[in-house]
């Protein structure tokens, strides 16, 4: 999922109000890369049974346990 | 006898007060001659506030002056990290953009801690609004190393770090969401809780990550971090995280013997991602435990990177949308460095979140079912390296070079994600004469073992607070 330069450009102007400078952006787009490198693995273990509050019910059911 | 007073922990403190042996005036006179001075030099704070101080010691004296019982943190030095609102005190999170107006009540963390007896003696430095593992502040300056004042602090609650290690106060507290509250433990060689998530209240207190923070202690002694979690652990109503239990008996558990505990070595986490002196001193620990009657064997923690991946995804989408209006509007009000990691949140894919979070619950279930079904408790370094110098933006960790900040927090932050208790401990110090850390992590609500643990290994003489020189 990269984003080119130009659109990162159009984006942060619309985020921030400010399109900034190509340093930051660039540090933007290498975090977003950094980032999305690791979802393909977490999407193939995923259970369809999970939902998103699912860990704070995880807590609450020891909780109880206690 | 006042620098004596200072050297105390907060449950000796708290049982002289209350047999009359000495004065809670005199117990802050004495830490806060330290805290203007120790404390100044170290960047430990952003209000010390002496007069509310010597007041609420007052109170405390007159308390027993009554013939009651002001509580079991009584007259004991408390000082907060500067995320949790104390009436009368402003909350700047470590910034310019919050700094005026005061807090109009405490909030229910502080109100527990002034409950328990315990007198609070101001907002204590921090990385700006906890996003950062260094102690680095333009703002307030940089929480100095109690060891070398020329290395970092660790942080985000730096200033709770060196202001524990200093004797300045007798317990801090902090926040912890990838490590801050266990990193300033480790790099200024105090004992540090992070307690299971929704265990503390956090109501009224600046978020950084909602999910993934906790508020805890910082002390110089694991039973001082238990006196302090038996006051201000349970359920807080207007906190959307606090969990409906009844807070453990800490300080009964203190007494749980090391003999027959299994404790799981997590070999294979930490020591890769270590420098050889700190996994050698965790493996110090590991055979001291062994000699002592526990059985000890390594673990393997699943799916570590995985975990790691949806962890950092939570925070940054987290930490995006907690500070998302004045990123827009107060941009350059913010240390540069604190908000190039926010900014990158406010792109990541709202599905990319919520497969973090569904990740979440399907791993700490795992973790829960494959490593706490065979191990009481976990042991691992809580640092991989001793405190930097301040200018360090990298180190080199067995041939490989990595940037300073995901390298403080890249043995905590796993534990925030998956939810569980973890107490950081002195592991001995380094050739250069800077504090090693190890931590202990448990399985969510056994909060009480994990002190417990580090608890026995002080009295065994297998970890050991030092003092720095003030």
């Amino acid at each position: 999922m990269a984003i080119s330069d130009d659109a990162l450009k159009i984006r942060c102007a619309d985020a921030f109000g400010d399109a900034l400078d190509p340093e930051r952006r660039a540090a933007i787009a290498a975090a977003l890369e950094a980032l999305d490198r690791g979802r393909p693995a977490l999407l193939e273990r995923l259970s369809p049974q999970t939902e998103p509050a699912g860990h704070a019910g995880f807590l609450r059911s020891l909780a109880r346990e206690k | 006898m006042s620098g004596d007073l200072a050297n105390l922990t907060a449950a000796r403190i708290a049982a002289g007060v209350r047999e009359r042996k000495f004065t809670a005036v005199r117990v802050a006179e004495a830490h806060l001659e330290r805290a203007e001075r120790v404390g100044k030099a170290l960047n430990s704070w952003i209000a010390l506030d002496a007069e509310g101080a010597m007041r609420a010691a007052r109170e405390v004296d007159a308390a027993v002056e009554r013939g009651g019982d002001p509580g079991p943190l009584a007259g004991a030095p408390i000082g907060l990290k500067d995320l949790i609102d104390a009436e009368g005190l402003p909350t700047t999170a470590g910034g310019v953009i919050d700094k005026e107006g005061a807090a109009d009540s405490d909030a229910p963390l502080t109100r527990r801690i002034r409950r328990a007896g315990g007198v609070i003696f101001g907002k204590l430095n921090l990385h700006e609004f906890a996003f950062g593992p260094t102690g680095r502040n333009p703002h307030y300056g940089d929480q100095k190393n109690p060891w070398d004042a020329e290395r970092m602090s660790g942080g985000s609650s730096g200033g709770s770090g060196n202001s524990a290690a200093t004797g300045q106060v007798s317990i801090a507290i902090g926040s912890d969401t990838g490590g801050s509250i266990r990193i300033p433990a480790s790099l200024c060689g105090v004992v540090g809780h992070k307690p299971t998530h929704g265990l503390v209240p956090k109501s009224k207190c600046a978020p950084l990550s909602w999910s993934l923070d906790s508020f805890g202690p910082l002390a110089r002694s694991a039973e001082d971090c238990a006196l302090m979690m038996s006051a201000v652990a349970g359920r807080d109503p207007d906190d959307a995280s606090s969990v409906p239990c009844g807070p453990p008996d800490f300080m009964g558990a203190l007494n749980a013997p090391i003999e027959g505990l299994r404790v799981g070595h997590a070999r294979s986490f930490y020591e890769g991602r270590s420098e050889p002196s700190v996994a050698e001193a965790v493996e110090r620990l590991a055979r001291a435990l062994g000699e002592a009657g526990a059985r000890v064997f390594d673990v393997e923690i699943p799916d570590v990177e995985s975990a790691l991946h949806a962890a950092s995804v939570v925070m940054v989408s987290e930490a995006a949308a907690a500070h998302e209006k004045n990123v827009r509007e107060r941009a350059g009000d913010f240390d540069p460095g604190v908000i190039e990691r926010i900014r990158p949140g406010f792109f990541i894919p709202a599905a990319s979140y919520i497969q973090a979070l569904r990740f979440r619950e399907q791993w700490a279930r795992r973790v829960h079912r494959e490593v706490f079904g065979r191990a009481d408790l976990l042991l691992s370094a809580a640092t991989p390296i001793p405190a930097a110098p301040r200018s360090a933006s990298s180190a080199v960790v067995r041939g490989r070079e990595v940037e300073i900040r995901a390298l403080l927090i890249s043995l905590t932050r796993l534990w925030n994600f998956f939810g569980g208790p973890a107490t950081a401990l002195p592991a001995g110090m380094s050739a250069e004469g800077l504090p090693l850390g190890a931590q202990i992590m448990g399985a969510p609500f056994e909060d009480h073992r994990t002190l417990a643990l580090a608890h026995q290994m002080e009295k065994a003489g297998i970890a050991k607070v030092e003092r720095p020189p003030t």
